[in-house]
């Protein structure tokens, strides 16, 4: 009996059933479950106080002709491809040069850079609101200091986006940094010794030995990125409220007004099941993809 | 006894993997090897690496400084125009009013033990997870990883209501059950871990298993040890994370004794009134200062080569 | 659960049986929840109120929570409500009030407690009780109510030369005097702080108002927001930030920096703002009424108001013991010193805290006077979507100018009845 499950199910059965018992417990309990009561409010009216109401598919028929959908959902990618790109590309520049003066030199750095990270949107709206007030603040008093023009920023449809997603990036850069300085941990120093005593300069150590063995960690953090962006939310809501107009107006926000600004709660989580849906499925893809140009040192 | 046979095959096993060059072998060797490597190139080279570095953290800090000036301003110079960098005056009236406006350091202590129950948490879930993902055979592996990371791409705003509803009915509301056991695992962690594991070589554990290392030691000595940077990493990510979270302490908690730090932030916040904005950055520095500690420390597994030593020495 | 429930309730009711239905002798004191929103200064005195008050009596506990702003405040209790788990009581935004009365029975009429004498409700400012009153019922009790009020730099009033005892009464004069300082200051001085996109829009009420126009017909109407009177005063708003330059729109706490850096001369904000300002401000701050429209002298009326969700009749009783001990006499009296709200009676004008603290603040004395032009500010179900349609027609005419201020409420009534339908 025993062999057989194992047969059926893999050799590791019972020790990975014993090693993903918490975790699953905790993801089913309090991801999952409410998920699922929110995939089913999608099928109903529900104002929090009367309801809900089975309405099947409505909601989602609705969906597909709402302009204000389809624009969260283009703002959300035009915030998505720059951000993750932005991030991405300062967070392993950052990594690339703390590691090229060495870890213990660069700790000073990597702990200002890491700074943004560690304080609360919250208070970090408090101050980019003051900096980048159009009137007053000091961003537009440097920029006529130099003879430039005033920049609306938050408060001009065109600049909001790349407002949100320059302070977005700001914020994160630092973050990505510590993950790729980790990845840079775990690639054994004897590579590059070798790499160095065929007289490669560093630019080429970087490009055939950091690189590459960083798939993994490159991996991990393009996904996780991606999700991120997905799902941003916090900052729109404290800088932009989505505005102006709808210049700014995220997917999660979008939700967020429909769910608890207007107590929609079942319109709310037909836009969000589909959503979630969407980001799976790309996500999905995005691992499929890239796993098999991962290189991974364990996986034989 | 398992442990020490380790160390034979760690020391050995990067070699066999970077191919020929037996002579590094030697401890001396590589020691001034890395130290070559260290000293990488001229020292005008490192003057520009330096230099871009200072460019960079300069543009990073710059907003932030406004925010701890405005902390030490007196009063009536928070908003002026033009707009002033530094204070005429150093003052700490903004602190005395912050302190004595609220219990921060309740609010703290609530936050060290909530952030600090989630991360040690998800440390524990995370690695367990991670190791069946990374080293375990069995059938539905990658459907369940897809499921843990589509639990990362479901935002707390979304399921929001039902989660409430649900730890309500536990009889969680307003205590540290509430505040921490839903975030216990997070998909992120466990992706985090397994992509660090998924990237030791195998043979050093299979070495260890032929030694007699069960599957718990393996991850012990083995697995965790060879990836504390990122160990670091996920602990420093988990602390801050939940350390800045707002929405959901808003919710859950209702008094000092349990409320944590950011809604205890939104308590100097008045909109209709207007916000005493040198009030709420003092108290923003107060609040910030321990995730400076936790980063600090968790800093220090960051250091190349601290696997080996660590299991040599 | 559901179960468990029950056998709670079926004990509940035996044990109450035994006692002959009437009510339970007060050996523990009742626990009453109150969620309040807003920190600051208004937390602040919330707090000391309720620490006071528990001090004082040992019948009533009252829990007090702060819970954020007053949306975020609204959202706890929509979520409390939808598991039956709500407070006692709550502080909430008037023009939110009517998203609570979907289901019948759960929110606590006040009327079935104000013609106690201890109460005295002949004191209470009839425009703020009818305020608080929907279709008869007495549901939420104003607190911490404030109105618009007209703030102006005097010390820049003389600089530009302007009368700083004789702000502008009416729009033409308001028009004229924002034209002077934005004159005057080259380029760095705002006639008019006008506060709007992106979180609020109280002021639009003023404006529409004012001219004749309005944004609901009615308490719970249909949308009239491209009616005649509305788009004059649109249009009247435009003219100031867009055509003569004299005035900015930004949010509401800008407005406030501006004003109190000395940058705007002029700002129309709630009552309640008066004492940051002045702590922030180095010039002497001048106040009046709002000047009057083509159509009427008018400035809207809101704030915090609260609201009793029933728990039987014991504990409704408790918690409205502690809601008569909040708007008492001396504790609106309070309320207006230390935070600028509005007092609710017409007794508190005669204490002497306030009398001493008009005779120092001048400038408060103001909003009183200001009081019998008040009107309260709309309420709906659907306000806040409303609210937000409003803040897109905000940007799109007036910050963006992509289409004309009549063009943008156009589209606003029509996205507005759609919501208002939905």
């Amino acid at each position: 009996m025993r062999t057989r499950v194992q047969h059926i199910l893999g050799k590791d059965v019972g020790a990975a059933a014993a090693f993903l018992m918490p975790a699953m417990v905790i993801l089913g309990l309090f991801v999952f479950l409410p998920l699922a009561r929110s995939v089913f409010l999608s099928f109903t009216r529900w104002n929090l106080l009367v309801g809900p109401e089975w309405i099947g598919l409505a909601h989602y028929r609705r969906l597909f002709t709402s302009a204000r959908f389809w624009t969260a959902f283009r703002v959300t990618a035009l915030f998505t491809v720059f951000s993750v790109g932005l991030t991405m590309f300062f967070g392993l520049l950052l990594a690339l040069l703390i590691d090229g003066v060495g870890m213990r030199a660069g700790r000073v750095y990597q702990t200002v850079f890491f700074l943004p990270t560690m304080i609360s949107l919250v208070i970090l709206a408090a101050v980019w609101l003051y900096v980048l007030q159009p009137q007053i603040g000091p961003a537009n008093a440097l920029l006529e200091s130099i003879g430039l023009p005033r920049i609306g920023w938050l408060r001009s449809s065109q600049w909001a986006l790349p407002s949100i997603i320059g302070m977005n990036v700001w914020r994160n850069a630092g973050y990505t940094m510590i993950i790729f300085l980790a990845g840079m941990q775990a690639i054994p120093e004897q590579l590059y010794e070798v790499a160095k005593m065929d007289g490669a300069s560093l630019m080429r150590r970087i490009r055939s030995v950091t690189i590459p063995l960083l798939g993994p960690t490159t991996l991990f953090v393009f996904v996780v990125s991606v999700i991120r962006s997905f799902l941003v939310f916090t900052e729109v809501q404290v800088l932009t409220g989505g505005g102006p107009g709808d210049s700014t107006l995220v997917m999660v926000y979008y939700i967020w007004q429909e769910g608890f600004r207007y107590y929609r709660a079942g319109s709310a989580s037909a836009i969000a099941t589909f959503f979630f849906v969407f980001v799976l499925i790309l996500s999905i893809a995005q691992m499929k993809l890239s796993e098999r140009r991962t290189h991974y040192m364990g996986v034989k | 006894m398992c442990a020490g046979s380790l160390a034979k095959h760690l020391d050995k096993k990067p070699l066999q993997e970077s191919g020929s060059r037996g002579e590094a072998n030697e401890r001396s060797v590589s020691n001034w090897l890395r130290r070559l490597y260290r000293s990488s190139g001229s020292r005008k080279h490192t003057v520009v690496l330096h230099a871009i570095l200072l460019a960079g953290a300069c543009i990073i800090a710059y907003p932030l400084l406004w925010g701890v000036f405005t902390a030490f301003k007196p009063i009536g110079e928070i908003v002026v125009f033009p707009p002033e960098l530094l204070p005429s005056r150093f003052t700490l009236d903004s602190f005395r009013r912050a302190f004595a406006f609220q219990p921060i350091g309740l609010f703290v202590r609530n936050s060290v033990i909530q952030s600090g129950a989630i991360t040690l948490g998800q440390l524990v879930t995370a690695t367990c997870a991670a190791y069946a993902f990374a080293r375990l055979e069995f059938r539905g592996r990658n459907l369940l990883f897809y499921i843990t990371l589509a639990s990362m791409m479901i935002p707390i705003q979304v399921i929001m209501v039902p989660l409430y509803g649900f730890v309500t009915s536990l009889g969680w509301s307003n205590t540290f059950m509430g505040l921490t056991v839903p975030f216990l695992a997070h998909g992120f962690s466990i992706f985090l871990m397994r992509q660090a594991f998924l990237n030791i070589p195998r043979d050093i554990e299979e070495a260890a298993v032929i030694d007699g290392c069960g599957r718990i030691r393996v991850l012990w000595h083995v697995l965790i040890p060879s990836s504390r940077a990122s160990v670091g990493a996920a602990a420093i990510f988990t602390a801050v994370y939940h350390w800045n979270t707002y929405i959901w302490p808003l919710l859950i908690t209702s008094t000092s004794a349990t409320r944590t730090v950011q809604p205890g932030l939104a308590m100097f916040i008045e909109i209709e009134a207007g916000t005493d904005m040198g009030r709420l950055m003092a108290a923003a520095i107060v609040v910030a200062l321990p995730t400076v500690v936790a980063f600090l420390m968790g800093q220090r597994s960051f250091v190349r080569g601290v696997t080996m030593s660590g299991i040599k020495g | 659960m559901k179960r468990a429930l029950m056998c709670v309730m079926v004990l509940v009711f035996c044990a109450a049986s035994l006692f002959g239905g009437a009510q339970p002798e007060v050996d523990e004191p009742v626990a009453v929840d109150f969620y309040y929103a807003l920190g600051g200064v208004l937390g602040e005195l919330v707090e000391e109120l309720v620490a006071e008050y528990n001090e004082m009596q040992d019948e009533v506990v009252v829990n007090a929570s702060f819970h954020g702003t007053y949306a975020e405040t609204a959202n706890k209790v929509m979520a409390d409500l939808a598991g039956r788990n709500h407070p006692h009581l709550a502080m909430v935004s008037l023009g939110n009030v009517p998203q609570f009365l979907d289901v019948e029975g759960l929110v606590v009429d006040m009327n079935q407690f104000v013609d106690e004498p201890e109460f005295d409700v002949d004191d209470v400012i009839p425009a703020l009780r009818e305020a608080g009153t929907f279709d008869g019922r007495f549901i939420a009790m104003p607190t911490n109510t404030s109105t618009q009020l007209f703030y102006y730099n005097k010390d820049m009033f003389e600089e530009v030369g302007l009368d700083p005892d004789n702000p502008p009464a009416t729009w033409e004069e308001f028009r004229d005097a924002a034209q002077i300082i934005s004159d005057h200051g080259d380029g760095d001085y705002y006639g008019f702080a006008a506060f709007g996109t992106p979180f609020e829009h109280w002021l639009l009420e003023y404006f529409f108002w004012a001219a004749g126009g309005d944004i609901l017909d009615g308490t719970q109407g249909q949308p009239v927001i491209d009616s005649p009177g509305s788009i004059e005063a649109f249009e009247f708003l435009n003219t100031l930030v867009n055509v003569d330059e004299s005035s900015v729109l930004v949010p509401y706490g800008d407005s406030l920096d501006l004003f109190g850096a000395g940058q705007a001369g002029m700002l129309i904000a709630s009552t309640g703002s008066l004492g940051e300002l002045r702590a922030r401000a180095d010039f002497e701050i001048g106040t009046a009424p709002n000047p009057a429209g083509p159509e009427r002298a008018v400035t809207s009326m809101g704030g915090g108001f609260l609201m009793m969700f029933d728990h039987g009749e014991a504990e409704n009783q408790a918690a409205w013991d502690f809601v008569r001990y909040m708007v008492n006499t001396e504790n609106t009296a309070r309320m207006n010193i230390e935070t600028g709200y509005m007092p609710i009676r017409f007794s508190a004008a005669e204490t002497e805290q306030l009398q001493e603290f008009w005779e120092q603040t001048p400038q408060a004395r103001a909003a009183i006077d200001g009081l019998p032009g008040a009107r309260a500010r709309y309420t709906h179900t659907a306000l806040t979507e409303m609210h937000d349609i409003l803040a897109r027609a905000v940007d799109n005419a007036i910050l963006e100018q992509n289409v004309t201020p009549e063009q943008a409420l156009r589209t606003a009534q029509r996205e507005a009845v759609e919501a208002v339908g939905r």
